[in-house]
């Protein structure tokens, strides 16, 4: 087996992760390169190789699978840096896309303190200005029958016009396309005819799902960024074939699994925020190691705590995401997330007195007080400092001082408006902040149905493994597991590593219930016949490739729909009650008893297919010890958790392998986060190299 | 708070507030036998405020999204028409949901005189939960549904939870439960002062029936009572379990804590303010379906210190369908304050309402005393008083450079909701509000910037309007069209967010009738300061027109103009039935402007025309701008800008007469 | 001090002027409509998107658009909309001593 290589790109870093066949991982980062992101793509890999002893070329012609994470799709959207895209539309519904759906377009994804003030409040930029976006004269309704035959003299006049107006990307999305896509298709012939070189998306291809407004935000924004990210993948897969790997470029997909190119090519906008699925992706494997059924994912970086919940050791998906304020369809490993990072900044209100810790951030730049790079606010990361955790001679692995200097003026005037001390302060901010994510996990975790209290926590990110354990037991939660040690900092692209190849297809037919088993039957076969193609074409066997169908049902009256897995092969009149016998018992759980309204009948809206290619898992191991380890030294840390200081032994990751047990108070520093385990709390590391913190496991 | 005797204990005098509407004392009249919570920890660490704070605010978010999963109806789904409370002990309004507005201020009311007229009979106990629809205690219409549950403490009544969810339908003699054409309550779905619908924990199946009872789809009914119930214990569970995690007294200290500061902020922004009063005037276009005459509304503000007074003199007498009661009056108030006022406390209306005194005149529209026909009161008569309350208070806000900023000059107030039954495409019975009423002007212009574009209103934050393709599936009707509307935005130096229309026949159907309930169409019912008013709302429709021959030629009319068909502009209170080639149109309305539009920035008149959104004959007719070229291309063209400008400043004046030297 | 986009008020001289050219208006105790330049019109002439409300008021409805110019510079300081009849609205009366 060769190297197994991932690179995730970020707005200020890259990162590269190599895993090798004895499981050992090697991290490296490099500055991001907004000019050109290919750039900072290769030259993460090049510090990963020269970390191992090789050259660029060795590295990449000894690797088996090279896959990304990127955030090109996601920058083009926030930058406004796209194509000169047009959209077409049925006749009547161009203003789709603008209206918004009224009020959800000024707040979709932003936190309560911003929705509620509205002085400062409005809808982004267009994705597709108002002169690009054309009605075409056609119309389908809920039947999928045809209202108004296509025009295509009309049609052929529109296209002619996106040629002069010299277009090169065009998104078509018609109403009720996904029941009847023949108007749609003749509409893109005719597009092709007309204009040169033209990247079109089609909402019937993409996303025939439905709900117009989500559809088209999604067909155009995948047309938006189709030529920027079709270019760069096309770069890099050919720098990569230049440097001698033979095998295919694998990108994430938000949706759970990775892609080939020249999927992520035809369909980028799958590739926006998969770092977050990412992560999910890498819990989901560690979960089936660890044999844990129901686990809270805790990603905190420098800006932003974000949660997934894993049940039945998957991760939770959402019909759709959403990026600058648009909600757009595409399923979409769910998380959630809310302004607290460590870059998050306390402040003191003038005119309350009260203290607030986020959702302002520092970010990377000027970053906290501590960095030393011109900013004054105090943020977590500083108070983090002050108590003791970091040690300031070897952050981020002694590649970057850190100065507790501004650290202590910026908190001591916190402090000062507060009337306590400096440490009481940061301690403080740190309690708040906590205070904040473990409300966040509560939320979650109780409105979909679930106790907190039975899920294990995994925290990872470069703040994670700090300030996760000291939140656990606010929630009763009894362990906690920082994976695989210091890769914790770059979950994300461990987690890409272990993907399986993802092709999932969706489409919308409302029927129903009695539900017809050979209708619903031959929806499935459809889909499957196609995704098994592609898998096949792709170079999978039979026995590697996994195939689940899902059926997204809702009672006829209400809006919920919840997605329900359903049998394979040819289905029964049985297998239909079976699919509403488990819907109405997941609406229950989710929503409540008698929440749901049966006498109104069943709706079966949406069936999916996701099928799955297997992929090369890493494997990973822990250095073996021959005796306990010794801490570097005994600092006094105030723990927040007591609320006072406490002896507090360091130790550092390099020292620590499988069986080590470390009794808290302690610290152990890596090379790119910080593990905290409170007192009363032990650690256990186990073969994997994963940390385990047991909570309370001193008693 | 005044605990009498036994013998002395009367409560408020209950057939008054039937007949008047509620209006609390300071010092309530509460049976000895109910003790309240009033222990707080005067001294609170800062840390443990801003956890303990965010943690209330979390638990009550978590009561609205208890409402929006066990609900799952289409109403409290896309136009989030419900809100969760918490209230002090004695009723003072804390925490708030970010959903319709208009139910938290009101909570307050119900809690009061649930203090006042049920602590002695049946009493309140713990795991009680009340059920009140009444409008004459604390609703702005009746399928505005109140769940109202104490929440106690060794012994002491500690706090309130409170939710209200709309009801589609809870009675009166339209479908739907608008009614405007009702003579008087009577024709209406009843009042329902508080009863005990849970009694220490055991549900009364009785009651329960009783409401149900009420609605011609008492299983849709049914589920929202589940989603009400579910709420309140979800919210009395948790707080229950932070009483536990610090303590009575720590708990209490930071409600209090929270409202005192909300306070705070509050008064220091009336120190900013000078003394006065303002004034806002509008008209009711037509008391009930069938009237065409029009009534005036006035609404006065006056500041003095740290006290601002709402009066309605001037009002007409409450008569028709149009009327609303105190309570809506009073939330009216809460419903511009919060957004204007109190976006930096988030929205904790007690801590304003502390500083606030109401005193209009019962027997008026806007005060209206029964039997008065109340149940369009959600949709017109509080629309109508949120216009003259903005008009008011943005009015005091620009008088003061410090916070003139904060000022939004209105929100679309001219508005109204259809009503929509028959016999769905699918064979079945069907029965709906059109919630494309919530796609409305949205925010009207700020002294720094434009309003939002179909931004929905500003006492419904979040509410989504739903997709095209989920009411045609639900329903028999074919949308035309659903459109920003160019020349909706009030004209100013900033322009007003723009209106939408949506435009539909029936399908698959041989008939639809609908009931609109409206208010501001005659007249327009918006007004910034010195900018124009944004359109009025505009409900048309198209008969006996041409719409299936054009569908038959490959075509879809962008207009209803251009349909060949029997064109009428219909009352905002309305009953129709709609045949298959009748189209009905409704214009939602724009926001207001502020200031001179021949003040704006000619290059963002420019971009407005190539948006649509402004056209060429109002950029040059009203903005002054000259433009060349066309459509999606058009320039300013700056010099005869500037001229046209010039131009028209001079026959504003020569078109005007000074009222003072004509008198 | 400015009580108004387009209106100062003097404490000491309790006078409203208009903020862009200086203009005295009137005093503080008086309506400044009243003193501004006065343009009448239909509903149907606020702008282009409104129309006559005679469709559903009737003809003989009196309901008309007023707006307020300062009488030197044109600016348009405010609107209203009342009928024939009805007073114009003082819709602002500050208190000049609580003005800093």
């Amino acid at each position: 087996m060769g190297y197994l290589c991932n690179v995730d790109t970020g707005g200020t870093h890259t990162d590269a992760v190599v895993i090798d066949e004895n499981g050992d991982v090697t991290e490296a980062k490099a500055p991001s390169t907004p000019d050109d992101f290919a750039r900072g793509f290769f030259n993460s890999l090049e510090v990963a190789a020269d970390k191992k002893g090789l050259g660029l070329g060795d590295l990449l012609s000894e690797s088996e699978l090279v896959s990304h994470g990127t955030t090109v799709g996601t920058n083009a959207i926030i930058e406004g840096e796209g194509t000169r895209s047009a959209l077409l539309t049925t006749r009547g519904a161009e203003d789709v896309i603008f209206i918004m759906r009224a009020a959800t377009g000024r707040s979709k994804g932003l936190p309560v303190e911003d929705v509620l003030r509205y002085q400062e409040s409005r809808k982004p930029d267009p994705i597709v200005p108002k002169e690009r976006v054309h009605g075409i004269d056609e119309r389908v309704d809920c039947m999928g029958d045809a209202v108004v035959e296509f025009n295509e003299e009309q049609a052929r006049a529109v296209a002619a016009r996106l040629a002069e107006q010299g277009v090169d990307a065009v998104a078509i999305a018609f109403l009720w396309s996904f029941l009847n896509e023949d108007h749609e298709r003749r509409m893109a012939e005719i597009v092709e005819e007309e204009l040169d070189d033209v990247f079109v998306t089609r909402s019937s291809d993409l996303i025939p799902k439905w709900g117009e407004y989500e559809r088209t935000t999604a067909t155009a924004i995948n047309a938006y960024i189709g030529p920027t990210s079709a270019d760069y993948i096309q770069r890099i897969d050919e720098q990569l074939s230049g440097y001698g790997y033979d095998g295919t470029l694998l990108v994430m997909q938000s949706g759970g699994g990775v892609m080939s190119a020249a999927d992520a090519v035809r369909e980028p906008i799958r590739t926006i925020d998969s770092g977050p699925a990412g992560g999910m992706i890498g819990c989901r494997y560690l979960a089936s190691e660890l044999g844990h059924d129901a686990v809270i994912a805790a990603d905190m970086g420098g800006t932003s705590f974000d949660i997934g919940l894993l049940t039945g050791g998957e991760p939770l998906t959402t019909p759709t995401n959403v990026i600058n304020q648009y909600e757009y369809m595409m399923r979409t490993i769910d998380t959630e997330s809310i302004g607290s990072g460590g870059g998050s900044i306390a402040s003191v209100d003038t005119e309350s007195g009260r203290l607030q810790v986020g959702p302002r951030s520092a970010g990377a730049d000027p970053g906290p007080a501590c960095y030393d790079q011109g900013g004054t606010a105090a943020t977590v990361t500083d108070a983090d400092l002050l108590l003791g955790f970091l040690d300031p001679e070897d952050f981020l692995g002694g590649r970057m001082t850190i100065d507790d200097r501004p650290a202590r003026d910026a908190l001591s005037a916190v402090a000062d408006d507060l009337g306590m001390s400096t440490v009481e302060a940061a301690s403080g901010v740190v309690e708040v902040a906590n205070a904040k994510m473990a409300d966040m996990i509560r939320q979650r975790t109780v409105n979909k149905g679930y106790d907190p209290r039975q899920f294990t926590l995994y925290a990872y990110g470069g703040a994670g493994p700090l300030h996760v354990p000291m939140l656990a037991r606010q929630l009763d939660i009894d362990t906690v597991v920082v994976p695989g040690g210091s890769t914790a900092s770059v979950w994300s692209a461990v987690g890409v590593s272990s993907s399986d190849i993802l092709h999932r297809r969706e489409v919308s037919n409302i029927m129903t219930a009695p539900f017809d088993p050979d209708a619903v039957t031959a929806q499935f076969e459809e889909l499957e016949s196609a995704v098994v193609a592609d898998l096949r074409a792709e170079g999978f066997d039979d026995d590697e490739v996994t195939i689940n169908r899902y059926a997204d049902v809702r009672y006829q009256a209400q809006v919920h729909q919840l997605s329900v897995p359903v049998p394979a092969g040819a289905l029964t009149g049985e297998d239909m009650q079976t699919v509403v016998d488990r819907f109405e018992r997941q609406y229950e759980e989710r929503y409540g008893e008698g929440a749901g309204y049966s006498e109104s009948g069943f709706e079966l809206v949406t069936t999916r297919c996701d099928a799955y290619g297997e992929t090369t898992k890493p494997s990973r191991s822990a250095d073996q010890l021959s005796g306990q380890p010794e801490p570097r030294r005994t600092d006094e840390v105030y723990w927040p958790t007591v609320e006072g200081y406490r002896e507090t032994a360091r130790y550092h990751g390099d020292d620590l392998g499988e069986g080590a047990v470390i009794d808290g108070p302690a610290v152990i520093t890596m090379e790119h986060t910080t593990v905290a385990i409170p007192p009363t709390d032990v650690c256990e590391v186990d073969d994997r190299n994963n940390y385990v913190i047991i909570i309370g496991g001193q008693q | 708070m005044s605990n009498e005797t036994a013998e002395t204990h009367t409560g408020s005098d209950i057939w008054a507030d039937f007949r008047e509407g509620y209006v609390p004392r300071d010092e309530l009249d509460i049976h000895p036998s109910l003790t309240l919570h009033t222990d707080q920890a005067e001294e609170i660490d800062p840390i443990t405020h801003e956890v303990l704070r965010h943690r209330l605010y979390s638990i009550n978010e978590e009561h609205g999204q208890t409402l929006e999963n066990v609900s799952g109806s289409p109403v409290a789904y896309y136009a989030q028409d419900f809100n969760p409370t918490i209230t002090a002990e004695d009723g003072e309004v804390i925490f708030q949901g970010p959903y319709i507005q208009f139910f938290s201020p009101i909570a307050e009311l119900q809690v009061k005189w649930i203090l006042e007229n049920r602590s002695e009979n049946p009493g309140i106990e713990p795991g009680d939960v009340f059920l009140s629809n009444d409008p004459w205690i604390g609703a702005t219409h009746q399928p505005d549904v109140h769940f109202i549950a104490p929440v106690f403490h060794d012994d002491e009544l500690f706090c309130w939870v409170v939710n209200t969810l709309h009801q589609y339908d809870i009675g009166g003699i339209n479908p739907g439960s608008f009614c405007p054409g009702a003579e008087d309550v009577f024709h209406e779905s009843s009042p329902m002062p508080p009863i005990k619908i849970v009694e220490g924990g055991e549900l009364r199946e009785d009651l329960r029936q009783l409401y149900l009872r009420q609605s011609r789809l008492p299983q849709m009914v049914g589920l929202d009572f589940n989603a009400q119930i579910a709420g309140v214990n979800v919210a009395r569970n948790r707080l229950r379990e932070v009483i536990e995690e610090y303590d009575a007294a720590t708990v209490k200290g930071v409600m209090h804590q929270v409202l005192d500061d909300a306070e705070s902020k509050f008064a220091q922004k009336l120190e900013k303010i000078p003394d006065g009063t303002w004034r806002a005037r509008s008209y009711m276009d037509g008391a009930k379906t069938g009237d065409s005459d029009i009534y005036v509304g006035e609404v006065q503000l006056t500041k003095e210190g740290d006290t601002l007074t709402f009066t309605n003199e001037g009002t007409e007498a409450n008569q028709g369908a149009m009327n609303l009661t105190y309570s809506g009056f009073r939330t009216g108030i809460m419903s511009v304050v919060n957004p204007l006022m109190m976006y930096d406390a988030m929205w904790v209306a007690g801590g304003a309402l502390r500083h606030i005194e109401i005193e209009t005149e019962p027997g008026t529209f806007t005060h209206a005393t029964w039997p008065a026909a109340v149940s369009t009161g959600g949709q017109i008569g509080i629309e109508f008083v949120i216009a003259l309350v903005n008009d008011v208070v943005a009015r005091m806000l620009a008088s003061s450079p410090e916070y003139k900023r904060d000022l939004i000059s209105g929100t679309h107030e001219s508005s109204g909701a259809v009503a929509q039954a028959g016999i769905d495409q699918w064979g079945n019975e069907f029965g709906t509000m059109n919630l494309d009423c919530m796609g409305l002007g949205g925010v009207g212009a700020s002294p720094h910037k434009d309003g939002i574009d179909t931004g929905g209103v500003y006492w419904a934050p979040k509410a989504p309007i739903p997709n095209m393709e989920y009411n045609e599936q639900d329903y028999p009707i074919l949308y035309l069209y659903r459109d920003e509307v160019e020349d909706s935005g009030g004209a100013g130096e900033y322009r007003g967010g723009a209106g939408m229309h949506y435009c539909w026949k029936p399908h698959k159907t041989s008939q639809i009738g609908n009931v609109l309930a409206g208010v501001g169409g005659a007249i327009p019912l918006s007004r910034g300061i010195s900018g124009y008013p944004g359109a009025p709302i505009r409900p048309r429709v198209s008969r006996d027109s041409d719409v299936d021959e054009r569908f038959a030629r490959r075509e879809i009319p962008a207009r209803l103009d251009d349909l060949d068909g029997d064109l009428e502009i219909l009352p905002t209170k309305s009953e129709d039935v709609q045949g298959p080639t009748d189209v009905w149109e409704v214009r939602t309305a724009g926001s207001p402007g502020y200031g001179d539009p021949l003040e704006r920035d000619p290059e963002r008149v420019a971009e407005d025309v190539r948006r649509g959104l402004v056209s060429r004959e109002a950029a040059t007719d009203v903005y002054g701008v000259e433009l060349a070229g066309a459509g999606t291309d058009v320039t300013v063209r700056e010099l005869a800008t500037e001229e046209h400008r010039a131009e028209l400043r001079e026959r504003r004046l020569a078109n005007s007469v000074i009222p003072a030297e004509v008198a | 001090m400015e009580i108004h986009e387009y209106l100062d008020l003097d404490p000491e001289t309790a006078a409203i002027s208009c903020n862009r050219c200086g203009h005295h208006i009137c005093d503080a105790d008086e309506n400044y409509k009243e003193h501004c330049a006065m343009e009448t019109k239909p509903l149907e002439e606020i702008a282009p998107g409104f129309e006559s409300p005679s469709a559903l008021l009737g003809a003989d409805h009196d309901v008309e658009f007023r707006q307020f110019y300062c009488p030197s510079c044109a600016v348009l300081v405010e609107h209203e909309i009342a009928r024939a009849a009805d007073p114009i609205l003082q819709d602002i009366e500050i208190d000049p001593s609580s003005v800093s």
